[in-house]
């Protein structure tokens, strides 16, 4: 019976270490997290909700992409700001995220209203980024720490005509979003089990020789 | 029934992947979820020290550009209320071919430091210091805005008189309270009486029963010098001055200072009717009142001044109030 148990932490441990070094190698999770929303219809402006812009890693990488022909705005502010600088707009909020991280998408929130005004002309923005067909802004996580009751990304034209059919955002996803929680302590116990089977079967193997 | 001899290493091996795939399943990694920022301890200031320094820049080359141009369609771009009106006024007198007096301030707004007010919602305003302009005097610049859509406007300039220090306040990034017009929480007298007092004591001089709460002042002894001269003028002729200096609603600023007090700002409208002696002739008006009545001669003008001023007004007991800038000039004159 102690042979059978040997081995069978032997060959247990054997696995636990395989499939946690494949865990932390060719099985590991993607490093970064891309999600994206595309919308026929998203209103005036596509707009974040506060805390997302500081979902994981040290930034924020946004996109705002619309026809060739479209003016567009990216912008972040803190999102007091922002909530008066869109009043009754029409309007789809990126709530958060869902799905995994091998396909994640957004959790949106449409809200029907009114057109806006031009954005590039309001002084609220502590950064902004505008560009024909589409923009680029990356929000550093550690801008957002000063800035009282947080702060968010919006995504609009020229405030009147229709947001920008696509926003897609990228983090570097860190800590425990970044390794599969189960590879370290799988790679940690095979050792161990492999370490104390050998024992086993080496100890069971003289007794049962002698 | 038998078991084979190869039934415990099936078994083990069973077992191991059971284990491994149970890890394997149990620990998915999973998607970060979204932790919604605490609320502000305290009312947040209305831009942040870098937003404000950008503001400060985009406003001062809107200014510049206009300036350039000497093109009032120019300015509602970036400058309202007096600044706008004295602005206005300084091109329609240059493009007249006469030599306005000038604002006083600088075109290119070079910033010293800010005061940031904690304020919710709009409008909002903040004060910036700034290099010395044309009259080599440094400029407090007041910058407002009228809502979450609509940028911050220049809306006024005064120049720091001379030998004054502002009132400490805290730093850019801490903020300011703001002091409403007519809180007098620790104060000698509510921001908008203050003004109003001021204007007074200009309109009567050493007459205004307020005119002991203020310290004196160089705006105020110019304005008494040029009134005193034009009245010597007009009387010796037979003819008449009359003028009045009054708030105009809903200007008044303030934000509280390191030592309790406020520093408040203001717009006031000085009118001045200067009229010549009954059946005499007409007299030549100044090139700049020419250019903004669009007449050379006249026998009664009246010149309509905007001013701007910002007062240290001290804590209960703490003394007179002291004005700390001004700025003024003629924006519209009507002759006959």
């Amino acid at each position: 019976m102690k042979r059978v148990l040997a081995w069978f932490l032997l060959l247990a441990g054997l696995g636990c270490a395989v499939a946690g070094t494949l865990l932390l190698t060719v099985l590991a999770p993607p490093d970064r997290l891309v999600v994206s929303e595309t919308s026929r219809d998203p209103g005036t402006a596509v707009v974040t909700a506060p805390g997302l812009l500081e979902l994981t890693g040290p930034d924020a990488a946004l996109r705002a992409t619309g026809s060739a022909d479209q003016d567009v705005f990216l912008g972040v502010a803190r999102a007091s700001d922002v909530a008066a600088w869109l009043g009754d707009t029409s309007r789809t909020e990126l709530t958060g995220v869902r799905g995994d991280l091998d396909a994640p998408s957004f959790r949106t929130r449409r809200t029907e209203g009114g057109p806006a005004a031009d954005p590039r002309a309001a002084d609220i923005w502590l950064a902004t980024a505008t560009g024909r067909g589409s923009a680029t802004l990356t929000w550093p996580r550690s801008s957002a720490a000063d800035v009282e009751g947080g702060v968010v990304a919006l995504a609009a034209t020229d405030g009147t005509a229709a947001a920008p059919a696509t926003v897609a955002a990228t983090w570097v996803l860190q800590g425990d979003e970044a390794e599969h929680p189960a590879a370290v302590p799988l790679v940690a116990a095979g050792v161990v089990a492999l370490l104390l089977g050998a024992v086993g079967v080496l100890l069971t193997g003289r007794r049962t020789s002698s | 029934m038998t078991r084979s001899p190869s039934a415990p290493r099936t078994t083990a091996l069973r077992g191991a992947a059971a284990l491994a795939a149970t890890a394997l399943l149990a620990g998915c990694a999973s998607l970060p979820a979204v932790t919604t920022p605490a609320a502000p301890r305290r009312t947040p200031v209305v831009v942040e020290p870098a937003q404000a320094e950008r503001i400060v820049a985009a406003a001062s080359q809107s200014l510049l550009t206009a300036d350039t141009a000497g093109d009032p369609s120019l300015l509602p771009a970036r400058t309202q209320g007096p600044e706008r009106d004295l602005r206005a006024a300084a091109f329609a007198v240059r493009a007249a071919g006469a030599q306005p007096a000038g604002t006083g301030a600088a075109d290119e707004l070079g910033p010293l430091t800010s005061m940031l007010p904690r304020q919710e919602g709009w409008p909002r305003f903040f004060l910036t210091v700034t290099d010395p302009g044309a009259d080599e005097k440094p400029s407090l610049v007041v910058l407002r805005s009228e809502s979450a859509r609509e940028p911050y406007r220049i809306w006024g300039t005064p120049s720091l008189l001379p030998g004054v220090s502002l009132p400490a306040t805290d730093a850019p990034a801490a903020g300011v309270d703001v002091v409403a017009a007519d809180e007098d929480t620790n104060l000698v007298a509510a921001p908008q009486a203050v003004a109003e007092r001021y204007a007074d004591v200009l309109t009567k001089g050493g007459a205004s029963a307020f005119a002991p709460q203020f310290a004196d002042d160089a705006y105020r002894g110019e304005v008494a010098a040029s009134a005193a001269a034009q009245t010597a003028a007009l009387t010796a002729s037979g003819g008449t001055l009359t003028q009045t200096h009054a708030l105009e609603p809903g200007t008044v600023l303030a934000v509280r200072t390191r030592d309790g007090g406020a520093l408040v700002v203001a717009a006031l409208r000085w009118e001045s009717t200067s009229t010549g002696p009954a059946g005499g002739r007409p007299g030549t008006l100044d090139p700049v009142l020419a250019a903004l009545a669009g007449r050379a001669q006249a026998t009664t003008a009246t010149v309509v001044r905007e001013e701007v001023v910002a007062f240290a007004v001290p804590p209960t007991d703490g003394g007179p109030v002291r004005l700390l800038a001004a700025e003024s000039g003629p924006v519209s004159v009507t002759a006959a």
